[in-house]
C-alpha cells in the first residue's frame, strides 16, 4: 500500500485515463491512523494525554528530583510551609509533601491501571461468554453479576483491608478487589452488545463453517467490541483512582506507612484550614489526574465513533488554508461513504470496477 | 408558476476524506397532482435532495441553490419557520414505518397531534374525528377502534398506511415519499402504493417518489429524474425515460434488471463498474469510466442536460449517437459457458438435498418466573423439497412464510423436530458430532447483507482463509487456495490485505461467495444474495453465481423476495405460505401459469419496469396481512385472504375452511399446487 500512498495523484489519473482497465486504486489509510487523526483533532484529549504523560514521568523520575524520600523524616521541619528545601512543605511527622504526593500518585495510578485492566478483562469474559452460549451458562453468569452488584463492596473491601491484610503489598490486594467489584455494569453492556453481534451474519457464517465457539468469540466478537473496551478501560482507570482515594481517605484503603493520594488527602483534611499545603497539593494532583484520564477517554470514544463531530466541517481545510494539494490528497484518504448515514467505519477508499462481472463469464 | 420549483440545489457534507458533494445541481419543477420519481442507486443523492427540500439535512451540511414553494423561498428559513411548513404544506412518508411512529402514543393521538399543531383552533374532538376519518381513508379496518391502538399493534404495511394518513392530515401541497415500500413485502407494496395514490387523489398534492425500483416508477410516475453521482443525468416523462432513454446510464440500468415477464436462460446484461466516489470526482462525465461509448471528450468536462425532445433532456456528450440505440447495441452481453450437466435430465441427476416433512415449531412462552407455553408458532409446518446436482431451487413467499427458517434448519444440520433432512444421502439425525462438523464443508451459506456478512475487522485473506484454517489446512495450501478463490470470484489477488470497508457492496458479496466456496461445498444456501445490492451491481453477482454453478456443479437453494431474480436464476421454484409449500414446479411453468391463487397474487403484485405493460395490467391485490403463524386460519391457511374464495359456492367455501389442501399434480410435469379448486379459473 505504501506505493499507493506515495503516488496518490497517479492513481486517480489512471482512473480517468485508462477506464478500460478493471483496476484503479486510490490511496487508503489504516483504521488506526484515521482514529489517531480524529483523536488528535480533539484539543482537550490531546491536553489530557500530555497531562497524563507528564504525571507518569513525574511519578517515575520525580523522586530523583526532590532529594527527599517519602519515608524520610526531617526532624528539623515539622508542619513547615513550602520553602526552598521542602518545595511543598512538610507534614506533621516531618515528611516531604512533594515526595509523598509523587509516591502517592504513582501508587494511585498503578492501582487504577491494575483495577481497570482486571475489571475490563472480567467484564468482557463474562459478558461475551454469557451472551454467546446462552442457556444455563448465561443464567449462572447473570446471577453472579447481579449478586456482585448488590453485595456491599465498600464494606467487604474495608473489612479485608483493615483486618488480615497489611504490609507493603496490601495495595495489590486493594487493586484486585477494586477490579473485582467494578466490572458488573460493563459486563452487562458487553453482554447486550454480544447478543446483537451473535446474530450478525459473519458470526453465523463462522458457525456454519465449523469454527469452535471460543474461536468465534476471540476472532469475531471481541475485536468488534474492542472500541467499547478501550473506552471502558480508560474511563475505568479514572473510576478506580477515585475509588481508591475514597477508600484511603476513609482509612480503608492503602495503609501507612505506604501512601496514596487518598491517604494524603485524608491526613491533610484534618488540618486543611490551618496547614492547607498538606491537603491542597495531593487534591490538586488528583483532580488533574482524573481530568486528564477522562479527557483521553472521551477523546478515544469520539475518535472511534464515526457519527461524532470529529469529522470536521465543510470546507475546513480551505478555511484553515492548510497547505499544498499533496497534503489535501493525503488528508483525503479516508472513506467518504461513511458520512451521510453509512456504517462509517471509515478507513480508506478503493474505487474499482466491479471487475468480476467479466470474471464470471470468462472462466 | 410551478408549485414546487428546485433550482441548482447543491448539498455538501464534511467528511474525513474531504467534502462529500452529495447533490450537485438538481433542478426540477413540479405541478400540483403530478408525480415525479427520483431514481438512482444508493449514494446518488436522491434522499439528500428530499431532505434538503424539507430542511431536514444535518447542520454540518451546506446547502445552496433555490427551493421555492408557490414562489416562496424555502432555503435559508429557520428551523422554526420550516416546522410550520413541514407536515402542513410538505409532508413526508419515510421508508421505515416502524421508526417513523412514536411507540408510546396511540396512532390516533399522533395523527391528531399533526392536525392540532398546524391548526391550533381545531378542537381536540374534531382532530380525533378527523384522524379516524383519515385512518378509514387509508384502509385501516375498524378505524374508530384501531385509532386507539399503538404502533406495535400494527403490521409493517398497516403502519405505513398510518404514516400516509398522517402525511395527508393537513392537505399538503407536496408529499415526499422516500422509498415508501422498500421495507415491505411485494403483496403489501401493492396495497401501500394504491393507498399512496388514493392519498394523492384525495389531497391533490404533488408527489416526489424516491425509489430504486424501476417497476414502481413505471407504474406510478408521470415524470422521472434519473440521478447519478449527485446530478440529474436524464429528465423526462415516464414514457421518454422507459422507451427513448438517451443517456447510456439509463439505458444500462433498464437493461440490467431481470424481468418477471421474460424467460430465463441467457445471462443478464451487465453494467460494469461501480458508481463513483462523490468526494473525488474525476473531471468529465461521472459515468464515463463505466460507459462503453466513452470517448476522450467525455473525460474533459462534465456534460450538462441538453434537450432531446420537448420536456426530455439528458446529460451526454454523444447524445446524437445514443438516441435510438437499444441496450444490446451499447452494452455487450456476457457469454455463459454451459457444462455437460446441462443436458442431463433432472430425473437422472443425483439428489443432494432432500427435506421430508420438515417441521420447525417455536413454543410461545409467557411469564417471567415460571414460563409456560401459551401457543406454538408453526414456522415450518411439514414441507418436502428435493434438490438435484447442479440445480437451483428458489424459495419465495412473504416475510414470515418460513423461508429463512427452512434455510437455517438445513444449515444447522441437526435432527429436525419432525421429518428428515437428508444431505448427500446422509440423514442429519444419524450424524455424530464429528461427522456433522465434517459435513459443514458440503453445505455453505451466502448471506444477504454484504456489510454484515464479513467481519469488518479482518482482512480479505483472513476472511477467506478462516474456513480452511478451521479444517486444519496447511499454511501453504491455504495461501494457494485463497488466491485461487479470489480469481474464481473475479477479485484481484492484491486485495488480500485490505479490509471489507474498502470494497463496494458487490465486491463484498464476492468475498462472501469466495469464503463459502473455500471448502468445495456441493450445496450453497443463498439467503437474499443480491437484495442489498444496487441494480447495476446485482446483475454481475447473479451472473457470477450462474457461472460458478456451471463450473463447479454446485446446487443452490436460494431465498429472495425479488421474484424476477428468482425467475432468472432458478430452475425450480417453491412458493411458501405460513410454513407450507402451496405451489412447486419448474420455474417457467409456475411463472407463466401459476395455479395457486396465492402465487397468482404474488406474481401480479410485482411491478414491471415498462409503463405500458404496467398500466395495463390487472393486479390482484390481496386483502390484509399475512396471518400470525401462531394462529393460522383453520382449513386452508390461505382462506383468510384468498381472492378465489368469493367466487365459490357456500359448500365449496366450507371445504376451504375445514380441510387443509395437499399438493396435487398439475399437467404432465412436476408442477404441483395445494388448492381444493385448482380447476376453477
Amino acid at each position: 500500500m505504501s506505493e499507493d500512498l506515495s503516488h496518490p495523484l497517479d492513481a486517480s489519473d489512471e482512473l480517468s485515463a485508462d477506464a478500460s482497465d478493471d483496476f484503479a486504486v486510490v490511496t487508503r489509510i489504516g483504521h488506526g491512523r484515521l482514529t489517531l487523526r480524529r483523536f488528535f483533532r480533539n484539543k482537550l484529549a490531546v491536553f489530557g494525554l500530555c497531562g497524563l504523560a507528564l504525571l507518569i514521568l513525574l511519578a517515575i523520575f520525580g523522586p530523583m528530583l526532590t532529594g527527599w524520600d517519602y519515608l524520610e523524616i526531617d526532624k528539623r521541619a515539622f508542619l513547615k510551609a513550602p520553602s526552598s528545601s521542602h518545595w511543598l512543605g512538610t507534614t506533621r511527622t516531618g515528611r516531604d509533601v512533594l515526595a509523598l504526593t509523587l509516591h502517592g500518585m504513582s501508587r494511585s495510578l498503578i492501582i487504577g491501571f491494575v483495577a481497570a485492566t482486571l475489571s475490563t478483562l472480567l467484564s468482557s469474559t463474562v459478558g461475551t461468554t454469557s451472551a454467546y452460549f446462552g442457556g444455563w451458562v448465561e443464567r449462572v453468569l447473570l446471577w453472579v453479576t447481579d449478586l456482585m452488584l448488590i453485595v456491599p463492596s465498600l464494606l467487604i473491601i474495608g473489612v479485608t483491608m483493615r483486618g488480615g491484610l497489611s504490609g507493603n503489598m496490601a495495595w495489590v490486594a486493594l487493586a484486585f478487589m477494586l477490579g473485582l467489584f467494578g466490572w458488573m455494569t460493563t459486563g452487562r453492556v458487553v453482554r447486550s452488545l454480544t447478543l446483537s453481534l451473535k446474530n450478525r451474519e459473519y458470526v453465523l457464517a463462522a458457525k456454519y463453517m465449523g469454527l469452535p465457539a471460543w474461536r468465534i468469540i476471540i476472532r469475531h466478537i471481541l475485536p468488534n467490541i474492542s472500541s467499547l473496551m478501550i473506552v471502558d478501560l480508560t474511563l475505568g482507570v479514572g473510576y478506580a483512582v477515585l475509588g481508591e482515594t475514597g477508600l484511603s481517605f476513609l482509612g480503608l484503603g492503602v495503609q501507612a506507612p505506604d501512601t496514596s493520594l487518598g491517604t494524603l488527602i485524608g491526613e491533610g483534611a484534618q488540618m486543611a484550614v490551618t496547614y492547607s499545603w498538606i491537603f491542597l497539593s495531593p487534591a490538586a494532583v488528583l483532580v488533574f489526574l482524573v481530568f486528564c484520564i477522562n479527557a483521553i477517554g472521551d477523546g478515544i470514544r469520539d475518535a472511534l465513533d464515526p457519527s461524532s463531530q470529529s469529522g470536521g466541517a465543510v470546507g475546513r481545510k480551505l478555511r484553515k488554508g492548510k497547505g499544498s494539494a499533496e497534503k489535501q490528497r493525503a488528508d483525503a484518504a479516508g472513506v467518504s461513504a461513511g458520512l451521510p448515514g453509512g456504517t462509517g467505519e471509515a478507513g480508506g477508499i478503493v474505487i474499482m470496477e466491479d471487475s468480476a462481472t467479466q470474471g464470471g463469464g470468462s472462466q | 408558476m410551478s408549485l414546487l420549483s428546485v433550482r441548482d440545489l447543491q448539498v455538501t457534507f464534511p467528511s474525513e476524506a474531504g467534502d462529500v458533494l452529495a447533490v450537485r445541481g438538481v433542478s426540477f419543477d413540479l405541478e400540483r397532482g403530478r408525480t415525479l420519481a427520483l431514481v438512482g442507486e444508493s449514494g446518488s443523492g436522491k434522499s439528500v435532495t428530499s431532505l434538503a427540500i424539507m430542511g431536514l439535512h444535518p447542520d454540518s451540511a451546506t446547502v445552496s441553490g433555490s427551493v421555492t414553494l408557490d414562489g416562496v423561498e424555502l432555503l435559508g428559513k429557520s428551523d422554526a419557520e420550516m416546522s410550520k411548513i413541514r407536515g402542513n404544506r410538505i409532508a413526508m412518508v419515510f421508508q421505515d414505518p416502524l421508526s417513523a411512529l412514536t411507540p408510546v402514543y396511540s396512532v390516533g393521538d399522533q395523527i391528531a397531534e399533526t392536525i392540532l399543531i398546524h391548526n391550533p383552533e381545531t378542537s381536540k374532538r374534531a382532530a380525533w374525528e378527523r384522524a379516524v376519518e383519515l385512518l378509514d381513508i387509508v384502509g385501516i379496518p375498524d378505524a374508530a377502534e384501531r385509532a386507539r391502538a399503538f404502533p406495535f399493534e400494527f403490521s409493517g404495511g398497516m403502519r405505513q398506511r398510518v404514516v400516509i394518513a398522517m402525511a395527508m392530515a393537513n392537505h399538503p401541497d407536496v408529499i415526499i415519499a422516500d422509498e415508501p415500500t422498500t421495507a415491505l413485502d411485494v403483496t403489501i407494496q401493492a396495497q401501500v402504493l394504491e393507498v399512496l395514490q388514493r392519498a394523492q387523489a384525495e389531497t391533490g398534492a404533488a408527489m416526489i417518489l424516491i425509489t430504486h425500483d424501476l417497476g414502481v416508477v413505471a407504474g406510478y410516475a408521470d415524470e422521472v429524474t434519473v440521478m447519478y453521482a449527485g446530478r440529474p443525468v436524464e429528465q423526462g416523462s415516464s414514457d421518454d425515460i422507459f422507451y427513448q432513454p438517451a443517456m447510456p446510464y439509463t439505458i444500462g440500468l433498464l437493461g440490467t434488471v431481470p424481468r418477471l415477464d421474460h424467460k430465463s436462460g441467457e445471462p443478464l446484461p451487465i453494467l460494469e463498474g461501480n458508481p463513483p466516489d462523490v468526494v473525488h470526482l474525476p473531471p468529465g462525465c461521472p459515468f464515463a469510466p463505466r460507459c462503453p461509448l466513452a470517448a476522450p471528450e467525455c473525460h474533459t468536462a462534465e456534460p450538462v442536460l441538453r434537450p432531446v425532445t420537448a420536456g426530455h433532456s439528458a446529460a451526454c456528450v454523444k447524445l446524437a449517437e445514443v438516441v435510438g440505440k437499444g441496450h444490446s447495441e451499447i452494452f455487450p452481453l456476457p457469454a455463459l459457458e454451459r457444462t455437460a450437466l446441462a443436458g442431463v435430465p433432472r430425473a437422472e441427476r443425483d439428489t443432494v438435498l432432500e427435506l421430508v416433512g420438515l417441521h420447525k415449531h417455536f413454543p410461545l412462552l409467557k411469564g417471567a418466573l415460571y414460563r409456560r407455553q401459551v401457543g406454538v408458532v408453526k414456522a415450518v409446518d411439514g414441507i418436502d423439497l428435493e434438490l438435484k446436482t447442479g440445480e437451483t431451487l428458489g424459495l419465495v413467499g412473504e416475510s414470515g412464510s418460513g423461508k429463512s427458517t427452512t434455510l437455517l434448519e438445513i444449515l444447522e444440520l441437526l435432527a429436525p423436530q419432525a421429518g428428515r433432512i437428508v444431505v448427500l444421502g446422509r440423514d442429519t439425525a444419524t450424524l455424530t458430532k464429528k461427522e456433522r462438523r465434517a459435513m459443514r464443508k458440503d453445505v455453505q451459506v451466502v448471506f444477504q447483507d454484504p456489510m454484515a456478512a464479513v467481519d469488518p475487522r479482518m482482512t480479505v485473506f483472513d476472511i477467506i482463509a478462516e474456513p480452511l484454517q478451521a479444517f486444519g489446512w496447511k499454511k501453504a495450501d491455504v495461501e494457494a487456495r485463497v488466491y485461487e478463490l479470489l480469481q474464481l470470484v473475479g477479485l484481484r489477488a492484491d486485495y488480500v490485505d485490505r479490509f471489507p470497508q474498502h470494497f463496494s457492496g458487490g465486491q463484498r458479496q464476492r468475498i462472501g461467495i469466495a469464503r463459502a466456496l473455500a471448502l468445495n461445498p456441493s450445496i450453497l444456501v443463498l439467503d437474499e444474495p443480491v437484495s442489498a445490492l444496487d441494480v447495476s451491481i446485482q446483475a454481475g453477482v447473479i451472473n457470477l453465481l450462474e457461472a460458478l454453478q456451471h463450473q463447479l456443479h454446485l446446487s443452490y437453494v436460494i431465498v429472495a423476495h425479488d421474484l424476477a431474480v428468482i425467475r432468472h436464476i432458478s430452475d425450480r421454484v417453491a412458493v411458501m405460505y405460513l410454513g407450507s409449500i402451496v405451489e412447486v414446479g419448474e420455474v417457467n411453468t409456475v411463472y407463466d401459469a401459476p395455479a395457486h391463487p396465492y402465487t397468482q397474487a404474488l406474481i401480479s403484485a410485482i411491478p414491471i419496469p415498462d409503463p405500458n405493460v404496467e398500466k395495463a395490467r390487472r393486479r390482484i391485490v390481496l386483502e390484509g396481512d399475512l396471518p400470525s403463524p401462531s394462529d393460522p386460519p383453520p382449513g386452508c391457511k390461505f382462506s383468510s385472504r384468498c381472492p378465489k374464495l368469493a367466487l365459490l359456492s357456500e359448500s365449496q367455501q366450507a371445504k376451504c375452511h375445514a380441510t387443509l389442501p395437499v399438493l396435487e399434480q398439475i399437467g404432465s410435469g412436476d408442477h404441483q399446487a395445494a388448492c381444493h379448486f385448482l380447476k376453477l379459473p
